[in-house]
């Protein structure tokens, strides 16, 4: 068989190449994700929380609760995950737990994102907290600040688990305590991933707002007053009291900060 | 006997022989001849011409009593210009004794021009030509021509027997000018020119994409070739316009560039033409609104067909106008975080464009 001359391969190849380079191009332009942690890196050190981007950042459990990276359970793509023991005792509401804080510095308003396991049900006796939104009155001013919104992990029955918001701050004339969800029967899958969202503006008057999504569904839609403008902090968590069996496990993975919402089916990193 | 370096218009007549050139030679005269006879102009009229009538050099006509010896509103070819191309053809004075003879006090010679044809009257003879291209000066000669065939070629036939124009000869030595003068096409391809380069502005839009973006911006299109396929290489440069495209805004640059085929359909007046080629692009992508904004620069690669119209005309700048429509198969994501893959860019685009085509 003759071959091509030389420049008709130099010809062919190059249309080859222009076929490839046509064909499907994916151009990647930005991206709307301020901060993440995959827990990818830096193992049990979790350098994506301690040296934050936003102000000061922690990561720390308090004994004998424990937190570690750990590669029992991921979320892909990824090989590793935040495994985060507590040991809830009865009737201790002293903070005993596992936490992974954003403190201060984030923007006003934001999407929040983070994938939790549950690697069995758990009996809620009292609560466990998973995620955390803070405030400040005044910015500047550490004494000021305060709980303002909690998002719970539930056992309404025996196998089943759901979630709860708790409002620490009420607006208007409520009374502080649970805000109701706008999806009635709201079950949190065991043994598989789950993405809790939200969106948190915050604001001293109206346009505050407070949005919850669990995998990709809206739960919840709470405007009004919030935390003054300037200082937000946000808390991946495991907090409990009263949790049975115990000690309670929770593996968090692919948490992220948004200017846009990440959504079920979004992407932190490329 | 036939010039063998005639010019590609006089060839385009189907003369191929050089009316400038070969003015006084003998050569030039028995081709006039051979082309009254070969284009099937029959011989007709007295063919008696008057000799011995004065010239008279009084006026641009040199035709006393006959202010416009060139007649119609033409502009290509002038009828002045037919007039002086006619003298020195054939003498003053058979001009003025075949126009003014006995019965043929108002006799004229007519011009029209027909656009991409012009129409010579001598006589009652009537002969239309087709040149395209509107070579005026051409067309004056051409005209000039048939005009000394028809009012004496006896005439001329002398002029390329003696040194110097005008001459005077006995009119029976050679055919009487012809009596029916049919309409004779110039064969278009060679009337064509050899490249045409077209600039126009142009716009140019996406369909499909959420907030259509309209390009503005200018093409610049090489058709190479006379035949009525022929190559073509076109290139547009376009102001970037913003899109949205899965909700991330961006700023869209693009650089379109096209190879293909262009067949023509000639017409009297307007010119047919469809395009079929590949089309290439660089497409450059910049979001506007994320907290990490950045730009990227893809291909786009895929089939383009067009359509247009211009003015027949041959040679120069004339108007046109034209559709295209790109076509792409697989044409680039835009990927952002957190959304992934937002989309793709516009798997159709398509442009129009108004501007001016300058034949070479």
């Amino acid at each position: 068989m003759k071959p091509y001359p030389t420049s008709r391969r130099f010809l062919l190849s190059g249309l080859y190449l222009a076929l490839a380079a046509g064909c499907g191009q994916d151009l990647d332009v930005g991206s709307d994700v301020l901060w993440t942690s995959r827990f990818e890196v830096g193992g049990n050190s979790l350098p994506e929380w301690t040296p934050v981007p936003f102000g000061f950042g922690s990561a720390s459990a308090v004994p004998p609760n424990t937190m570690e990276v750990s590669s029992e359970r991921f979320h892909l793509p990824g090989n590793f995950a935040a495994k985060l023991t507590v040991t809830g005792t009865a009737d201790n509401t002293a903070g005993i737990g596992a936490s992974l804080v954003q403190n201060g510095g984030l923007p006003n308003q934001a999407y929040y994102s983070a994938w939790y396991y549950l690697p069995q049900s758990v009996s809620v006796g009292y609560y466990w907290v998973i995620m955390k939104f803070r405030f400040r009155a005044v910015p500047d001013d550490p004494n000021t600040a305060g709980e303002l919104f909690d998002v719970n992990l539930t056992s309404p029955s025996s196998g089943v688990m759901s979630l709860r918001l708790y409002d620490h701050q009420s607006a208007g004339n409520l009374p502080p305590g649970d805000r109701q969800l706008a999806v009635s029967n709201l079950a949190v899958a065991v043994n598989a991933w789950f993405q809790i969202e939200a969106f948190y503006r915050a604001a001293s008057d109206s346009t505050g707002q407070l949005t919850l999504w669990l995998n990709g569904q809206q739960i919840l839609d709470l405007p009004g007053p919030t935390g003054a403008p300037g200082w937000v902090a946000w808390d991946v968590v495991s907090v409990g009291n009263n949790l049975t069996p115990e000690p309670a496990i929770l593996y968090v993975d692919d948490c992220a900060i948004s200017k846009s919402r990440v959504g079920f089916t979004g992407l932190i990193a490329k | 006997m036939l010039r063998r370096n005639s010019t590609t218009h006089e060839a385009a007549f189907g003369y191929r022989l050089c009316v400038r050139v070969c003015r006084y030679r003998r050569q030039c005269v028995i081709a006039a001849v051979l082309l009254a006879i070969g284009g099937r102009a029959h011989a007709a009229g007295d063919g008696q011409g008057t000799a011995g009538t004065p010239a008279s050099e009084s006026n641009g006509s040199g035709l006393p009593g006959l202010a416009e010896p060139v007649v119609g509103a033409s502009l290509c070819p002038l009828p002045e210009a037919i007039w002086q191309e006619l003298v020195t053809l054939v003498p003053r004075e058979h001009l003025i004794s075949r126009l003014r003879g006995p019965g043929k006090a108002e006799a004229s010679i007519h011009i029209e021009d027909l656009g991409a044809m012009f129409r010579i009257s001598v006589l009652d003879k009537i002969r239309e030509y087709r040149e395209e291209a509107r070579e005026c000066a051409y067309r004056a000669k051409v005209a000039a021509l048939f005009a000394a065939l028809i009012i004496d070629p006896a005439a001329l036939l002398n002029s390329a027997l003696c040194d110097q124009p005008p001459c005077l000869t006995a009119p029976a030595l050679v055919p009487a000018p012809p009596a029916r003068v049919e309409t004779k096409a110039i064969p278009a391809l060679s009337s064509r020119p050899l490249a045409r380069l077209e600039l126009a502005p142009t716009l140019i839009s996406g369909l499909g994409a959420e907030d259509r973006a309209v390009h503005w911006g200018g093409v610049l299109r090489l058709a190479l070739g006379r035949g009525r396929i022929v190559p073509i290489l076109g290139a547009a440069a376009l102001w970037p316009a913003d899109t949205s495209i899965g909700g991330v805004r961006l700023r869209q640059w693009r650089l379109p560039v096209d190879l293909g085929l262009r067949a023509t359909l000639s017409g009297s007046w307007i010119d047919f033409y469809g395009e079929l080629g590949l089309a290439f692009a660089l497409l450059s992508e910049r979001a506007l609104d994320l907290a990490v904004a950045g730009s990227q620069t893809g291909m786009e690669l895929g089939g383009r067909v067009g359509l247009g119209a211009r003015l027949a005309r041959r040679a120069g700048l004339t108007p046109f106008v034209s559709l295209q429509a790109d076509f792409l198969p697989d044409p680039p994501r835009v990927f952002a975080l957190p959304e992934g893959v937002a989309g793709r860019t516009p798997y159709v685009w398509v442009g129009a464009c108004v501007g001016a085509s300058w034949g070479i």
